[in-house]
């Protein structure tokens, strides 16, 4: 269970988040959604150590994970698949998928976590003796998301896994998000594909300016006005 | 037509610990992306601390490597805890100077150091079959150098395991080419950053005591070190260890090249040329891979 109360971060002189302040449930899905530069990204980098909280708290299962450093936050299972895949590109796909299984607690059940990668994504059993950067960009983002289950979190956060992926993998990469969550696993979503990532989440945030200025269920944003307004475009009308 | 090719040969021998030299600093380089200019420095010491470790136990110089490598290896995790470390997580900028300055100020306090303790004298060790030469066709081999040649090619390949089989070696390469992306995947990038320091240390200390088995120490070889293990660097890239042990071959043959073709005065120029030549056509630089 993640509590995140009055949480300000950003990078050098800039404040990127401001006030954020959201709970994700076990098992829950959440989406967090906003513009660009509205403080999501920046979020989810503090909740995985990368950035430090300036004020505020993150709790996680009832810890501060203030003084935590990003590798620790890994095995406590609360795993980030940062925007871009950040994959190691030279490497092969079962090295990668072999180093997120790197915390001591995911090494031991290691085959399992293989079994479950290739069981969810078929076609990187095929392809796990070749370079990472020699596979096309939606196959890369599922090396991403098979490297995060490595860590076998209980809640996995995506920052934008639909970015620059063909349509119809965007929609394998979403509904293996789906299947993770049927296996008990949180997820904290990141998506600018909004009609998608509200159909999937229970509930969601919206962020504008570094505050969370919007909050209901999937459903209800879906149908609030001014979230279709402003995120859906015109046409959607 | 015999005499180049005993100086190619000679060449290629010497170009065996340019490679060593060179993955050392390539591995601190490509990993921190730090260039350490007191790498010839370590490789300086390394060669006393065989020199003394043969002169005091009067073990045979090549089993000396079984004490310089591990104890290479600690001061390198000392180094980088007290000074490097300080300096991998700063912005490039700031990271490139600092670095330099902790480098070349490392390098003159060692530098001073070796001359205050053990003078300016150039010193080497003598082994049992330190004059033995085998001839093929009117070249001669000398074994001492031919067994420095075989043990460098044979901690380049244990480099090679290290970085590709062990897990923490697996570490180290990931730290390299995205250190936020190996901490997501929970790996504690400051230990993988220190074990590929260790590394580059003990390479340098191994090299030092082959320098100082086939060749000679005194103070003031490491600047010259750097620099050739620098040259292999821009030569062959960081891509690949054996890359950078070739890499070291070509350097020396080409050495001996220039100095058979130009006279010895000029067996520095090849390096230097092959530098410029290198850096000019790939502006990508020392960082392109």
């Amino acid at each position: 269970m993640l509590e995140i109360q009055g949480l300000e971060a950003g990078y050098g002189e800039a404040r990127a988040v401001a006030d954020v302040t959201l709970t994700v449930g076990p098992g829950e899905i959440v989406a967090l959604l906003g513009s660009n530069g509205a403080g999501k990204s920046t979020t989810l980098n503090a909740v995985a150590g990368l950035v430090r909280a300036r004020a505020g708290t993150i709790r996680w299962e009832g810890e501060d994970l203030a003084r935590v450093s990003a590798h620790r936050i890994v095995e406590r299972g609360l795993v980030l698949v940062p925007e871009g895949r950040r994959l190691f590109g030279t490497m092969t796909v079962e090295e990668n998928l072999e180093l997120g299984a790197f915390a001591p607690r995911a090494r031991a059940v290691r085959a399992d976590g293989f079994d479950r990668v290739y069981t969810l994504f078929p076609v990187l059993r095929d392809r796990r003796q070749q370079a990472v950067r020699a596979l096309s960009g939606g196959q890369q983002q599922m090396v991403a998301v098979g490297r995060a289950l490595m860590s076998h979190p209980r809640l996995l956060m995506l920052d934008e896994p639909s970015l620059g992926i063909a349509p119809r993998l965007v929609t394998a990469i979403l509904d293996a998000l789906v299947a993770i969550n049927r296996l008990g696993v949180g997820i904290l979503l990141v998506e600018q594909n909004v009609p998608a990532a509200l159909s999937l989440a229970h509930r969601a945030y919206v962020m504008e300016g570094g505050r969370i200025v919007r909050t209901g269920s999937g459903a209800d944003l879906l149908a609030d006005p001014d979230v279709r307004q402003a995120y859906l475009g015109p046409l959607a009308r | 037509m015999s005499v180049l090719a005993q100086q190619l040969v000679l060449g290629l021998l010497l170009g065996g610990l340019y490679g060593l030299a060179a993955a050392g600093l390539g591995l601190v380089f490509g990993v921190l992306k730090v260039l350490n200019v007191a790498h010839g420095e370590l490789i300086m010491l390394g060669g006393y601390g065989a020199f003394w470790i043969v002169t005091i136990t009067g073990l045979d110089p090549f089993s000396a490597l079984g004490l310089v490598i591990p104890l290479s290896l600690l001061l390198g995790a000392v180094l980088y805890v007290c000074l490097f470390g300080f300096v991998v997580r700063a912005d490039e900028e700031t990271r490139v100077k600092n670095s330099l300055l902790i480098g070349f100020g490392l390098a003159l306090a060692l530098h001073a150091t070796a001359v205050r303790l053990w003078t300016a004298d150039e010193r080497s060790v003598p082994t049992p079959f330190g004059g033995v030469v085998w001839s093929v066709g009117g070249i001669s081999f000398p074994v001492v150098r031919l067994v420095s040649l075989t043990i460098a090619f044979a901690l380049i390949g244990a480099l090679h395991l290290i970085l590709t089989r062990w897990r923490w070696g697996k570490a180290v390469r990931a730290a390299a080419e995205d250190w936020q992306a190996a901490l997501l995947t929970g790996i504690d990038v400051r230990r993988a950053y220190i074990l590929a320091f260790a590394l580059g240390t003990a390479l340098a200390g191994a090299a030092g005591t082959l320098v100082t088995i086939g060749y000679s120490v005194s103070p003031s070889i490491g600047l010259e070190w750097t620099l050739k293990a620098l040259i292999v660097i821009v030569l062959s890239g960081l891509g690949s260890t054996f890359g950078i042990f070739v890499g070291g071959l070509v350097l020396g043959v080409a050495e001996a090249l220039s100095a058979f073709v130009f006279g010895g005065p000029y067996r520095e120029i090849a390096g230097l040329v092959i530098f410029v030549v290198v850096l000019v056509a790939r502006s990508r630089g020392l960082f392109g891979r």
